[in-house]
């Protein structure tokens, strides 16, 4: 039984886990080639 | 009222994950489309590769099992894990360490030569739409219940959606949205568990104890030794670096998140099947005792929640097997692009995105086609299983391993082990053991072809 519950627990920490970096992963896909263009127009500029 | 309910929430939960798909961007070039751009972190890769393999099989399936046959499963399933976690001690990093592979293709070309990059090529994208027609199948049997649809359109719908977003994303959106259904998997089944345990199971943990151990002494009762054996087999070896998980490999950011990925990969596998198996096993207390191993779960959520925990299932049900039938298209047509078309003539980058998009959606129409005729979900994946460990896996283990692979032992590992696995499965035996001898006589045949070309070398000479 205390299996049971430290699998269930380990499932739902993973679960939360993964969600978090997604969330983290899909706010910043729009951000990143943003910043890349701006990184190469600083370079061109120097 | 109810079906109006379900076919909100899973309308719902497809509009939610399109929009998450088109967030992760399509991409534009073809190492986006088969690879990411190797820079998927940790936390992609292990979610991902989790949600490949829990496909219906590994949920619906075990907690059948566990039902009929308590913890015998949970013991079997070890052999999976066990599986995972070697793969990521010793082939995973090795693969990402290859410089410029998308595929196994490439891997088995740079280890051999071109001849068995093209094979390796067949072989994958046969075993991703044989794979991608029983995925496409079990998710038509899941919207069937929600829309009451004939078959046909249930698959129909099934493959359009992941076709699409898999189509113009890639490798990306494909991960992503793995990530997105891992996150929903993982946390409402063993919710349900719980919810089960505190509420609806009678007499506590030693009534959970007692069901546990009459389940697990009838299961042992009811297979012999022999078969238990060849199922552990076949979890050991039947779905090892199968296409979608080498991609995977390949695809993390360093060689550390590869081995990382696969090794938590295999510890979470231990702790989902003791979900999935207590649940079956909690079940016994619940639901009727002769209810049909695939039933078990559905007459168990339908039983203890109301309408809106069985959609919410369903949708559960419908990630599952979208979050397997995507990373088998994307492999599938990664691996047409790069080992079977590449290899006859230079191309763009351009044209390989291309025919990668092409063959996703040709891979899609010929799953959708042969899903209408799977006669079962278990069956039809055995029969994948039996082919792709003979076929492919003493090639490129031992290729990875041995100093000097010789393209001989490669072509006959590859030709003997799958026309002796699809000879089995023509000539029909009930057991599930022809894994065994048709490995055995791919790993001969690898031994015969390395010491031929061994000796026709040297009288060349």
């Amino acid at each position: 039984m205390c299996f049971v519950v430290t699998a269930i627990l380990f499932a739902v920490g993973s679960g939360v886990w993964v969600a978090a970096a997604l969330i983290k992963t899909v706010a910043c896909s729009r951000r990143k080639p943003d910043s890349a263009a701006a990184d190469a127009d600083s370079r061109q500029s120097r | 009222m109810h079906a109006v309910l379900a076919v909100c929430v899973v309308v719902g939960y497809v509009l939610v994950l399109t929009f998450v798909a088109v967030r992760a961007r399509a991409a534009r070039e073809f190492s986006e489309f088969s690879l990411a751009g190797r820079r998927l972190p940790l936390a992609l890769v292990f979610g991902s590769l989790c949600a490949t393999y829990v496909g219906p099989a590994f949920s619906i399936g075990f907690v059948g099992k566990g039902f009929e046959s308590g913890l015998l499963f949970c013991a079997v399933g070890l052999a999976y894990s066990l599986q995972n976690i070697l793969v990521g001690l010793f082939v995973a990093p090795r693969l990402r360490s290859l410089p410029d592979c998308h595929t196994l293709g490439d891997v088995i070309g740079q280890k051999y030569d071109r001849r068995c990059q093209v094979l390796a090529g067949i072989i994958s994208v046969g075993l991703c739409a044989g794979f991608s027609a029983v995925m496409a199948s079990a998710g038509g049997v899941v919207l069937m219940n929600v829309f009451s649809l004939p078959k046909w359109s249930a698959v129909t719908i099934v493959v359009a959606v992941t076709a699409l977003y898999t189509t113009f994303g890639g490798l990306r959106a494909s991960v992503v949205t793995d990530a997105f259904q891992f996150a929903a998997f993982a946390l409402l089944l063993p919710a349900t568990l719980v919810l089960v345990l505190v509420f609806h199971l009678g007499g506590g943990a030693a009534g959970f104890v007692a069901h546990a151990g009459a389940a697990t002494a009838h299961g042992f009762g009811s297979m012999s030794g022999r078969e238990i054996l060849g199922l552990v087999a076949l979890l050991l070896l039947g779905e090892t670096l199968i296409p979608p998980y080498a991609n995977r490999a390949l695809a993390s950011g360093t060689t550390r998140i590869s081995r990382n990925g696969f090794v938590l990969a295999g510890i979470f596998s231990v702790m989902w099947f003791v979900v999935m198996i207590s649940l079956g096993v909690a079940a016994r207390g619940v639901i009727e005792e002769g209810t049909s191993e695939d039933n078990v779960l559905l007459n168990l959520v339908k039983t203890i929640m109301p309408a809106e925990g069985y959609a919410l299932l369903l949708v559960v049900l419908v990630s599952v097997v979208m979050s397997s039938l995507d990373s088998l298209l994307n492999a599938g047509a990664v691996s047409f692009a790069e080992d079977v078309v590449k290899p006859f003539g230079r191309l763009s980058d351009a044209t390989k995105l291309n025919v990668g998009r092409c063959a996703t959606v040709v891979i899609a129409a010929v799953a959708g086609a042969a899903a209408v005729s799977v006669p079962s979900i278990i069956g039809g994946l055995l029969i994948c299983y039996t082919i792709w460990a003979p076929a492919i896996l003493p090639a490129l283990i031992l290729g990875l391993w041995v100093k000097r692979p010789r393209p001989l032992a490669g072509i006959l590992s590859m030709g003997v082990g799958t026309v002796v696995a699809i000879t089995f499965q023509i000539v029909g035996t009930s057991d599930n053991k022809p894994i065994i001898p048709s490995l055995a006589a791919a790993l001969v045949a690898y031994g015969l072809g390395h010491w031929l070309q061994v000796i026709l070398a040297r009288r060349a000479k």
